[in-house]
């Protein structure tokens, strides 16, 4: 546990700092600056650079979150007080795809737990986890307003609704399952 | 409901697909800003006040008074900001998601509007992160009216300016509080801020700042367009306008409908075909997560503010939330606070250790090991959490379905003690 | 001044303030967490319920949270009916959900504000049945140490480590109940105030991790008031002491100066005296010896002439005594002459300005820096004028009804209502990131920016020949003309006298644009902590560095020094002390110099001393413990000297004495000793558990308490405690209930942002009322063809030298450096990081790049132990490939050696606590 302290050298001890062109692509580049356009202070697209770059990488890595901060002039522990304030943001990584299932009132009165049940079966994960392929993440959700056609989840953002078992079934193989031996 | 002026809200809507910008101006649209650039930005806050239209965001505050307190004239701040609330994310409520879905520009007039009477140059959609589908509509939409030149500098060759943005969040309820909001806008933690200083004084970025909920702004064109007097003749009941009700739960047919102000509960019940076959209504909810429950024997009541508060609720969203009787109240108020303790943003105490709390409690009584201690102790948080003892409104209405489904169920909650176990499971 | 009614009762209490502040300002039991006196209110913790009523008729009332509810006249409120107390009792009790029952092993343990607050409310009984959040630590360095389970939330430590120090790296994270506070992956937290989170944290979240190893309950404690001595702002500390070891150093409230925060220098920067570098025993040619040995005798008896070289590090009593035993005119205040001309010419301006205390720094509402890098040279200062920046937003909250001690409206606010602040100079300072005006250059430049800017504002000022008037000088101009308050702040980090003389016409000029009202402030920092106090007896003449080394060539002279540590020092009395006859140190330090006789002195913790201040303010400390070894304060051994040479100074036979007769001199000091304390004073809390019995397993004779011998007053467990007496200084703060610092608000008539009461304590420069201009004309002629001049920067641990024998401090020593541009580096074809010599100096630097550094210019910094005379240079030569080498090897293994030394201290200590030397037993010596 206890570490040997260096010896307080140049930048030694100061947040680990990246330079954001050397990590985010031109594209994640333009795209944070088109947001950071959009506000009076830098740090205010933090919300929308992390999602950005979570589009590109579906996750965002300490090295991603030391790039944007670097690009927004903030703080990396700064940063990361918003990264991890969010749902969505993810600081962990995810598979290729990430289901939310709402567990809100309106869903949970219409059979949230039996669709839950089933996702957690098949899929052989708890929430909060990925199956062992990488290519199934499975996270609870707070209502995602789709009450009216309850229950409901949100696929890779999309919101997908009027839940039953087949048609869970049916979504789970068009994403190619999911294994989790 | 024949005339399609009754229903401002709902005529240019249409989710499946929804008007583009010649569509909307075909039919009316933007007529209701046009009329007031040809007024002063205080003719239209008068207008709006007269028209006693009250903010669509939960709390139903008059929207023109709130507006008043926006510094105005030659002396006030070189910027000012209008943010539309659209974070819904109040369990039970989807209607600002149906009107994003559906009628895009109806917003963006709404805005304009909203942002002139003000003297905001500077406008920002704030949208909920799960609302992919209306984020790509909007950002059509503001596409086609900046290219209209409805958007942009010297709006329609006047010397009026306004700059548009769509910022999508991330998924926190607590970002729908207005400071909250302001606070995740400026890229910090979305913890509430205090008050005063009120946002229409000290707001986003420091400046004057006004905060109205989606449905409230979408209101503005039609106020405009046909006049105050008008939009309060609207009403069925006492606060004026239209508005969009819904329900949510085992009904036959849940859905939104857009009806005159006051529309008594019942009659949402019934266009909704009433509860599920072999189902019948145990309690409901008025106006989403964060009201008090109410009984079968208030279904009469009409839905506005004062109605629902005399009866001890709040009319909240409007968004009506249906428990049956297959279903426990115990695990649905245990549902409904685990979301308060899961979205609770962690400044203030009572909250932040308050809701877990709860949620321990009720998770032991729903699973038959909770004793009268319990309740005792439940019963001390109602307390604990009220009114006036949080910093802002997140923990006193997580306390609303627990302190009254602690009155309206209390047998439910004594069976669960007695018989070590919930009823509905067995 | 309001009428309010609290439970009934009629009370008076100053307007705009909130009920929080009212209601402990009139010692009431209010409990609180978030809000802090000098943070202002947030609101988050709701601690601090009371419930308020309409009028006489109401009797529901409802619920408020005091320390956001403004008092107002005829407000009645009630803080002892069951609905609040009820309410106060909960937020313990939600509070306790997740806090461990680790009490026993927190090293906050005794003095933990949430312990106070539990018993306060009344919360006794657990009803939680759940199971409790746990968090992991993180490793936040050498100082601090973290432990996350015991948080309740309050977040103070974020607010004060990020809004009110500005620090970068620490950060509320993740939400609900799951807020974690800490950095973003482990790391020494950088801020160099971060040492206050440990008083900030109402529990033991962020403790002082050297204290911690060796921790001690605070009733196990013996405490005296001390002064800080590693730099000149002089801050007020307590010094704690256990078993014979100063354990630790903590804050003591000044409102004028330090109020409640110091930096980590002076907190952590006391371990020298607990190192293995102290000078405990007398040695005579490198030969332990004692006071009866002949040779020394006759070594001291030596009819020679002796001369004497004073220190900015030692005492006032110490320096007046070393002058009177050699005599004035034999007395050296200084070695260099560059620092010479300072010390004159800042004695001659403090002598027409006085220099605004810090209290009175935090009200400037425009700010000029020139020259001086205040964030390293006395980071106290500069946490005084981040205050000061935020006085425009809280002007702006006033006009909009919102009181000022609403923190987060402030702040919002404050982006729009920016303080002035210029900043003439280079480096990265953090204060030269806020500045609103900022000049890159080099000392002279500055210096002549400053006579230009005097020049604009009164036409009296002698202006200089130079260059065109900047429009950013015209703009600066205009700023100060409209300013109230403004401040001047320079000092002596980059070593030019005509800054300290640009500064004086500024200060000057500003007067008489407002001969009326003038509010204007001037502070000057000078490098040590008694600096000034040896200024004040140079004043009396003496030798020069350069006479001195004449006559020590010429004649046959002894010399008879008060130590400095600084390496500077130590270099140039090798060379004296080679020509001397006889060479007589006294130090508190081993320095390994063979032919001296060497007189161990005790250090500020163990011995009274005084100092003055950079403001010529004097203060004293006390000692919390006995003097180790042969170790005496250097007045006892030069009285003892004189004694053995027939000297005058020998009859003096106590401190009292001795100050009497520095009064004879300084007639202006006797207020001051006169309300030095006199009578009894408790360095013990009266919980003193075990005390008694310390010694219980080596004699059963209860030790007197110790004293000071020969000092004016006793200490004892008795006496006037905390608080007692208003103008007794604390040893420590306690009052009954309130066992953590927070205690200190019984001791105040009231909380901080009242108006400024005039500063306590005596000034010893008086302030003249004929103001001089000083009518400097720089030399631009180029003096020195060298490629480069060398601009002297400072860091917060490594430019003062007596915190480097600390071992936390030394861990975080900052290495030598050099500083240059990006197109400097490139044309020199150097990286960051690598390693380069200047000319033929073998001392190696790393290569910094930052945009802050002036033309022809490379900044340097050399620690303080390390001696580096050039200030030019014409090559930089880059290490080979084995120098490097041996430089990181060398690092590392210092790195190793720290360690060990951490271990065996912590051993040594272990020991000491099991068999306390029995020398502690008063006369047992
Ligand atoms: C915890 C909390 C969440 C809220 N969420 C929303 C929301 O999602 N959308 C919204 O319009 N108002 C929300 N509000 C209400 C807003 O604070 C604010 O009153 C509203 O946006 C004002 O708009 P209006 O005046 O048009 O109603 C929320 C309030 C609280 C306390
Ligand atoms: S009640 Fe308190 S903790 Fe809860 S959301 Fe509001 S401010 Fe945050
Ligand atoms: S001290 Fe008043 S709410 Fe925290």
């Amino acid at each position: 546990m206890s570490k040997v302290i260096p010896i307080k050298q140049v930048q030694a001890y100061a947040e680990q700092t990246v330079d954001y062109r050397q990590v985010l692509s031109q594209s994640e580049i333009d795209a944070i600056e088109h947001e950071c356009a959009l506000y009076e202070s830098r740090p205010a697209a933090a919300i929308d650079a992390l999602q950005i770059v979570q589009r590109e990488r579906r996750w965002i890595s300490d090295e991603s979150l030391y790039a944007i901060a670097d690009m927004l002039c903030m703080s990396a522990t700064a940063l990361e007080g918003i990264a991890t304030f969010y749902n969505l943001i993810y600081r962990q990584p995810v598979g290729q795809h990430v289901i939310h299932l709402c567990n809100s009132i309106s869903c949970w009165l219409n059979d949230f737990q039996t669709i839950a049940d089933h996702l957690r079966n098949t899929l052989n994960v708890e929430f909060g986890q990925t199956t062992s392929d990488g290519n199934i993440t499975l996270l609870p959700n707070v209502c995602l307003g789709c009450c009216n056609k309850a229950p409901a989840l949100m696929l890779d953002g999309e919101l997908i609704e009027n839940l039953d078992i087949a048609s869970i079934d049916k979504l789970l193989q068009s994403l190619g399952g999911g294994k989790n031996e | 409901m024949n005339n399609p002026t009754d229903r401002p809200l709902s005529t240019h809507l249409d989710v499946e697909n929804p008007q583009n910008l010649s569509a909307y101006q075909s039919t009316g649209g933007y007529q209701g800003f046009s009329n007031a650039l040809k007024i002063s930005p205080q003719e239209v806050q008068q207008q709006v006040t007269d028209s006693n239209l009250k903010g669509r965001g939960g709390a139903g505050f008059s929207t023109g008074m709130k507006w008043s307190f926006v510094p105005m004239g030659e002396n006030a701040p070189e910027h000012k900001y209008l943010v539309c609330n659209a974070d819904e994310m109040e369990p039970g409520t989807f209607k600002d998601r149906w009107l994003m879905e559906g009628a895009p520009h109806l917003l963006i007039e709404g805005m304009l509007i909203a942002a002139y009477a003000i003297g905001a140059d500077v406008a920002y959609i704030f949208l909920r992160g799960e609302y992919r589908l209306c984020a790509t509509r909007l950002h059509q939409a503001i596409e086609e009216a900046y290219a209209a030149g409805w958007l942009g500098e010297n709006i329609k060759g006047t010397p009026y300016t306004l700059k548009l943005h769509l910022h999508t969040s991330a998924g926190r309820y607590i970002c729908g509080e207005e400071t909250a909001l302001i606070n995740a806008l400026e890229g910090k933690r979305a913890t509430p801020r205090a008050k005063p200083p009120f946002p229409q004084v000290v707001g986003l970025f420091g400046r004057p700042t006004i905060v109205n909920n989606c449905e409230t702004l979408c209101n503005l064109p039609s106020i405009l367009k046909h006049g105050s007097h008008w939009y309060t003749q609207l009403t069925a009941g006492t606060d004026s306008g239209s508005k969009i009700y819904g329900i949510s739960g085992k009904v036959k047919n849940a859905g939104l409908w857009e009806l005159p102000m006051g529309t008594p509960a019942r009659e949402i019940f019934q266009l909704a075909g009433g509860m599920q076959d072999g189902l019948t209504l145990r309690g409901w909810l008025p106006g989403g997560a964060s009201t008090d429950f109410l009984m079968p024997e208030h279904l009469d009541l009409p839905m506005e503010y004062d109605a629902i508060a005399k009866a001890g609720s709040r009319m909240g969203t409007g968004l009506i939330i249906a428990l049956d009787d297959q279903h426990c109240p115990v695990g649905m108020i245990l549902n409904l606070l685990q979301f308060f303790a899961q979205e609770s943003c962690g400044w203030c105490t009572p909250c932040r250790d308050g809701l877990p709390w709860a949620v321990e409690i009720l998770t032991r009584i729903e699973s038959g090991h909770g004793n009268q201690d319990d309740m005792d102790t439940l019963q001390q948080l109602c307390g604990f959490m009220w009114i006036g003892k949080t910093f802002c409104a997140l923990a006193p209405g997580a306390v609303e379905p627990l302190r009254s489904g602690m009155k309206y169920f209390a047998d439910d909650f004594q069976q669960h003690i007695d018989h070590k176990g919930c009823p509905h499971r067995q | 001044m309001a009428k309010i009614f609290v439970d009934n009762q009629q009370y008076t209490v100053r307007d705009g303030q909130n009920l929080l502040q009212a209601c402990l300002s009139l010692k009431m039991d209010l409990p609180y967490f978030c809000w802090h006196p000098a943070m202002g209110a947030v609101g988050a913790c709701r601690q601090c319920a009371m419930t308020q009523y309409q009028d006489e008729n109401d009797n529901r009332g409802r619920l408020i949270v005091a320390c956001m509810t403004p008092v107002s006249d005829g407000m009645r409120v009630s803080m002892q009916q069951p609905a609040e107390q009820e309410f106060r009792e909960q937020v313990i009790g939600a509070l306790m959900t997740h806090h461990p029952h680790d009490c026993p092993v927190c090293a906050e343990g005794g003095e933990c504000h949430l312990q106070d607050m539990t018993v306060m409310t009344g919360h006794s009984v657990r009803h939680y049945k759940g199971k409790k959040t746990t968090f992991e630590n993180q490793q936040l360095g050498p100082l601090i140490k973290h432990e996350m389970n015991r948080c309740i939330t309050c977040y103070r430590c974020e607010r004060f480590y990020k809004d009110y120090a500005g620090g970068t790296d620490l950060s509320a994270q993740a939400s609900k109940n799951h807020v974690y506070f800490g950095r973003q992956s482990d790391g020494t937290l950088q801020s160099e105030f971060a040492g206050n989170l440990v008083e900030v944290c109402p529990t033991g979240v962020f403790t002082d991790k050297p204290f911690g190893d060796h921790y001690s309950r605070k009733w196990d404690l013996q405490s005296a008031p001390s002064i800080c001595q590693h730099c000149a702002v002089g801050c007020n500390t307590s010094v704690s002491e256990r078993y014979g070891s100063v354990r630790r150093v903590t804050n003591r409230f000044n409102a004028h100066l330090n109020s409640y925060f110091l930096c980590d220098r002076g907190r952590f920067g006391f371990g020298f005296v607990n190192s293995e570098q102290r000078q405990r025993d007398i040695y005579l040619h490198g030969k332990k010896t004692d006071w009866r040995d002949a040779d020394l005798i006759t070594l001291l008896k030596d009819k020679n002439p002796w001369l004497g070289i004073g220190s900015s590090q030692a005492s006032l009593e110490d320096n007046f005594c070393l002058q009177q035993l050699v005599g004035p005119e034999n007395f050296c205040p200084a070695l260099d002459p560059q620092q010479e001309d300072l010390l004159s010419r800042h004695m001659t301006i403090l002598q027409q300005w006085p220099q605004a205390s810090l209290a009175q720094m935090e009200q400037a509402d425009a700010i000029v820096i020139l020259g001086e890098d205040v964030n390293n040279s006395a980071p106290r200062i500069a946490l005084s004028i981040r205050q000061a920046l935020l006085n425009n937003a809280r002007e702006q909250a006033e006009k909009l009804r919102v009181p000022a001690w609403q923190d987060a409206a402030v702040r919002a606010l404050a982006p729009h209502n920016p303080v002035p602040l210029a900043y003439f100079g280079y480096g990265t300072s953090t204060l030269s990131e806020l500045a609103t005006i900022k000049v890159l250059c080099d000392p002279k430049h500055a210096a002549e920016q400053g006579f230009m800017l005097a020049n604009l504002l009164s036409g009296q000022a002698p202006s200089p020949k130079a260059h065109k008037v900047d429009p950013q000088i015209q703009q600066l101009a205009q700023i100060l003309k409209n300013a109230k308050q403004p401040l001047i702040i320079t000092g002596w980090s980059a070593g030019h006298p005509a800054l300290l003389a640009a500064a004086n016409n500024i200060r000057n000029a500003l007067a008489q644009l407002k001969p009326e009202h003038d509010e204007s402030m001037l502070c000057i920092v000078p490098p040590e902590t008694n600096t000034l106090g040896l200024g004040l007896l140079a004043q009396q003449g003496g030798l020069s560095g350069q006479q001195l080394a004449q006559r020590l060539t010429h004649n046959t002279c002894n010399l008879m020094v008060l130590d400095h540590t600084q390496a500077p020092f130590n270099e140039q009395l090798t060379k004296l002390g080679a020509s001397a006859n006889h060479l007589v140190r006294l130090t508190q330090l081993r320095a390994g110099h063979k032919n001296e006789l060497t007189l161990p002195l005790s250090t500020f913790s163990e011995s009274s001393g005084s100092q003055l201040n950079y403001q010529g303010l004097i203060q004293s400390h006390i000692p919390a413990t006995k003097p180790s070894g042969q170790c005496m304060p250097g007045w006892q051994w030069l009285v003892n000297i004189g004694k053995l040479t027939g000297h005058a100074l020998g009859n003096m036979t106590n401190l009292g004495q001795l100050r009497d007769n520095i009064c004879l001199h300084y007639p202006q000091l006797v207020a001051h000793w006169l309300s030095d304390p006199h009578g009894q004073m408790a360095l013990q809390t009266p919980r003193t558990s075990g005390r008694t019995a310390m010694l219980a397993n080596q004699t059963v004779h209860e030790p007197k308490p110790f004293a000071e011998s020969l000092a004016p007053y006793k200490q004892s467990m008795e006496g006037t405690i905390a608080g007692d007496k208003g103008e007794q200084p604390l040893a420590y703060s306690w009052s009954p209930g309130w066992n953590s610092n927070q205690s200190n608000h019984k001791f105040k008539d009231e909380y901080l942002n009242g108006p400024l009461t005039a500063q306590k304590g005596v000034l010893c420069i008086s302030a003249n009322p004929s103001k001089q201009w000083v009518n400097w004309q720089m030399d631009w002629s180029k003096v020195n063809k060298a490629k480069w001049q060398l601009l002297p920067m400072q860091k917060v641990f490594g430019s003062d030298s007596l915190s480097l024998h600390a071992l936390p401090i030394a861990q975080l020593k900052v290495q030598a450096q050099i500083v240059m541009s990006a197109a400097q580096a490139q044309s020199l074809k150097l990286q960051a990081g690598q390693l380069v010599s200047c000319d033929d100096n073998p001392l190696l630097f790393q290569v910094v790049i930052s945009s802050q550094v002036p033309k022809s210019s490379l900044l340097i910094y050399a620690p303080a132990d390390q001696y580096f005379p050039l200030t030019h240079c014409d090559a930089l030569i880059l290490a080979t490939q084995e120098q490097t080498q041996a430089y990181r090897a060398q690092l590392a293994n210092l790195t190793g050696t720290q360690e060990a030394q951490k271990q065996a201290q912590h051993t040594r200590f272990l020991t000491q606590d099991q068999t306390i030397p029995i020398r502690f037993i008063q006369g047992a010596n």
